[in-house]
């Protein structure tokens, strides 16, 4: 009741109410083991994540266990619990967070550690895990960051490095096997399973893959929000990992091998969930939608088998090389929003520095299959700051998309929009750039200005990161020890949402670097490729050796061919 | 094209989704149910409905309409057992009519609301609410528009709590909501819980 009139008093009750349809409530047995999924940002971010997906529906289907959501409140409810004294509680049932015993956080973003602290102090958990008790949940995180969880040690239990299926069961039965024992005992236990650690009991790690994705489980339903939210439709995971190497990409390199669900897996899954969950739209999630080995058959027969129903597919950031008129025309059949392409960098010279082997012609002809099956808006994805970019490579990013755009019109005969998206590179650990340097914020605005220049009055929308936050995803992204000191501080001094632009709190980081003496320039100059790296200890089955070789191609503007899976034994992924 | 006139039900934290979420509800569980509906033209097909008039957010009502399209005649039972198989349990469908109105809204001739004030600290005095709660104070005062309620009594009384019956009539899209007294500066210390009890359907049903 006293919960009901806090949210009441919230400005969007729907984050808090849960009983949403397909939302699970297990009958709850004495001995059952509790688990918390959660996103560390608000409910309409992190409903969208495929994790969170899987991981809720997985646990929930184990015997002797069940999962319920978190996510962190909005700025207005996180008062009114403070003001309240009021515990966070879970989505599902209410129960406060600290009842619970695992709570499993997915790191998808750097700036959402913050928020991850929040969650922690209004659950009542101690923010530090060496004050945590026997009582308290342990705190496990996974996902792309936690491959680099330095800044975040000091704040969890465990880390769980690759696949998560298989995890959670494993998870499950330590926690099952290990009640009346301490904390430190089961997470010692806990320690054995493969891909997982705890920094407080030994930095040492190999990530854990799942080799056939046929044998992965993924949901057959989903849960639909009342409220809208990000990726609001149902999503399939057809592929995980990218067979291109593209030098900056994080998830490139740490997903790989590139692996794929059948056809006939992925049709049954989609039956299910249309008939479970009512969405008209079906997303084939992958790095790279368009690599995927059949993909006009399985759309196709996606489009076959809910004919005349209005079912609509899309596909992610497609790759352009082999985005074909004939793909065009069948995602294109019911309904039609947009079409993002991600040429990266300006010039020719530029991808094959990034190794995205994609050339300029490329763009025009896919441009043209597009214009050409009717599509009237596109989104172009680039980055500034590449290692080795010049201005006349920001240049280049402004000449093609005008000259995209006067291709697009002339086909389209009439209206043909397009929007350049820029973000500033941040080097990724894992990848060929970790050493790299991150560009200076001056040169990142002056090439951002050229680019403005070029485009000014052709009614071409421009879009580009802001420079502070992309900084302080610099220096987590590459964080090490110091950084956990530099993000409690901030946190302490009230930042949080620090990705959202609305929210970042620009005095609490400013502070921070003053008490722990940060030098934000250190995690944005070039690494000696000698030196070690605080993330070296997490083996994501690529060999350094491999990455520095891919590092010095890119100097030269080298390019390295797509994997060849089962005959290549080069990176060490396979 | 055949027109049915469903009823359903809004409680517990289902008064917390707005009315356009709700349509997107309904959408969906007409896709989830397979009922062959129309649709509407367009860009971006949608599924067609009429729907009354929307309940502010934190209302419970027992008395929501929309009409739903149907391409064929179906049994009025069965669609209603179809759809609550798919539905959720405090969105539950009650009656399900085939009718020939055209706007939804134009049959409909004002509601009956259960209004229940109580204090946020037990401090606040009920008085206060009690004066406000009297359809001369609430129009003479231009907090309702002169006509629109019909009348507010009084059915129980506490120290820090007061339950009120609040008719108000229905007549061009609007009426007399409750939820005017929510955004007076005298409620700021009281909370409201409110539930639509009954709807007045005009004399005449064509």
């Amino acid at each position: 009741m006293k919960y009901e009139r806090i949210i009441n008093q919230s400005s969007k009750p729907q984050r808090y109410i849960g009983e949403e349809l397909n939302s699970i409530i297990k009958d709850k047995n004495p001995g059952d083991v509790k688990v918390l999924v959660g996103y560390p940002d608000l409910y309409e971010i992190g409903m969208s994540n495929m994790a969170l997906r899987i991981f809720y529906f997985l646990v929930n289907s184990i015997e002797g266990a069940h999962a319920e959501r978190i996510f962190t409140p909005a700025p207005d409810m996180i008062e009114l619990l403070r003001k309240n004294n009021y515990p966070l509680t879970s989505i599902e049932t209410k129960t406060p967070i600290k009842e619970f015993d695992l709570l499993c956080l997915t790191l998808q973003y750097e700036l959402t550690y913050s928020a991850m602290l929040t969650i922690l102090e209004l659950g009542r958990i101690p923010i530090f895990s060496q004050e945590r008790s026997d009582d308290d949940p342990l705190v496990v995180i996974g996902g792309p960051c936690a491959t680099n969880p330095e800044p975040c040690l000091p704040f969890v239990d465990l880390i769980s490095i690759g696949d998560g299926e298989g995890v959670f069961e494993e998870l499950i039965e330590v926690i099952k096997n290990c009640r009346g024992l301490s904390r430190l005992e089961k997470i010692k236990e806990a320690c054995k399973i493969e891909g997982v650690f705890s920094p407080l009991v030994e930095k040492k790690v190999k990530r854990r893959i799942i080799r056939n994705l046929d044998d992965a489980f993924h949901p057959e339903t989903t849960i639909v929000p009342f409220m809208s939210t990000v990726h609001d439709r149902i999503s399939i995971e057809v592929a995980r990992g990218c067979p291109h190497g593209c030098r900056f990409c994080h998830a490139g390199f740490t997903y790989r091998p590139y692996r794929e669900r059948s056809v006939d897996n992925i049709i049954e899954i989609a039956k299910k969930q249309v008939e479970s969950t009512g969405y008209n739209e079906i997303t084939l999630a992958s790095l790279s939608a368009s690599d995927y080995t059949q993909i006009n058959e399985l759309v196709e027969k996606l489009n076959s088998t809910f004919s005349g129903r209005g079912i609509s597919i899309s596909l992610p950031s497609l790759r352009i090389s082999n985005f074909s008129i004939e793909l065009a025309k069948m995602i294109g059949m019911v309904r039609r929003g947009g079409l993002t392409l991600a040429p990266e960098a300006g010039s020719d010279r530029m991808r094959k520095c990034i190794n995205k082997g994609v050339e300029a012609e490329d763009l025009m002809e896919s441009v043209i299959s597009a214009a050409r099956s009717g599509w009237k808006r596109m989104k172009l994805y680039f980055m500034l700051g590449l290692p080795g970019e010049t201005d006349d490579d920001a240049i280049e990013i402004a000449r093609l998309a005008i000259e995209a755009q006067k291709l697009g019109k002339k086909i389209s005969k009439g209206g043909f929009s397009i929007t350049i998206s820029i973000s500033s590179f941040v080097p990724k650990p894992h990848t060929p750039f970790q050493w790299a340097a991150r560009i200076d914020k001056g040169s990142y605005l002056n090439r951002i200005d050229l680019i403005k220049d070029m485009i000014r009055g052709k009614n071409i929308n421009l879009k580009y990161s802001h420079t502070f936050i992309s900084e302080l995803e610099s220096i987590f992204a590459r964080g090490d020890e110091k950084t956990s000191q530099f993000l409690y501080e901030a946190w302490k001094r009230g930042a949080i949402f620090d990705g959202w632009k609305e929210y970042i709190n620009y005095d609490a980081w400013l502070e921070s670097t003053d008490i722990t003496s940060l030098n934000w320039q250190d995690y944005f100059n070039p690494v000696d490729v000698n030196k070690e790296l605080p993330w070296d200890y997490i083996d994501m089955l690529v060999s350094k050796e491999f990455l520095i070789k891919e590092f010095e191609k890119s100097k030269t503007g080298s390019s390295t061919s797509d994997c060849n899976i089962g005959k290549c034994k080069i990176c060490g992924a396979c | 094209m055949e027109r049915y006139r469903v009823r359903y039900i809004k409680k517990g934290m289902m008064k917390y989704i707005s009315h356009l979420d709700l349509i997107n509800y309904f959408s969906r569980l007409m896709i989830r149910a397979r009922v062959d509906v129309e649709f509407t033209h367009g860009y971006n097909p949608k599924v067609k409905f009429e729907f009354g008039p929307a309940l502010p957010v934190g209302f419970e009502s027992e008395y929501e309409y929309f009409n739903m399209f149907p391409k064929e005649k179906l049994d009025e039972n069965e669609l209603l057992n179809l759809l609550n198989s798919k539905s959720l349990p405090n969105l539950t469908i009650k009656e399900i009519k085939n009718v020939e109105n055209r706007k939804l809204s134009r049959t409909i001739d004002g509601f009956e609301f259960f209004v229940k004030i109580s204090s946020k600290n037990n401090e606040s005095e009920i008085s206060l609410m009690e004066k406000i709660l009297k359809k001369d104070f609430l129009e003479d005062n231009g907090i309702v528009k002169k006509d629109f309620i019909i009348s507010i009594n009084v059915i129980k009384k506490g120290k820090d709590f007061i339950e009120v019956k609040w008719i108000t009539n229905f007549k061009d899209g609007q009426y007399g909501s409750p939820k005017v007294v929510t955004k007076l500066e005298e409620f700021k210390d009281f909370y409201m819980d409110c539930n639509k009890t009954a709807i007045m359907w005009k004399t005449f049903q064509k």
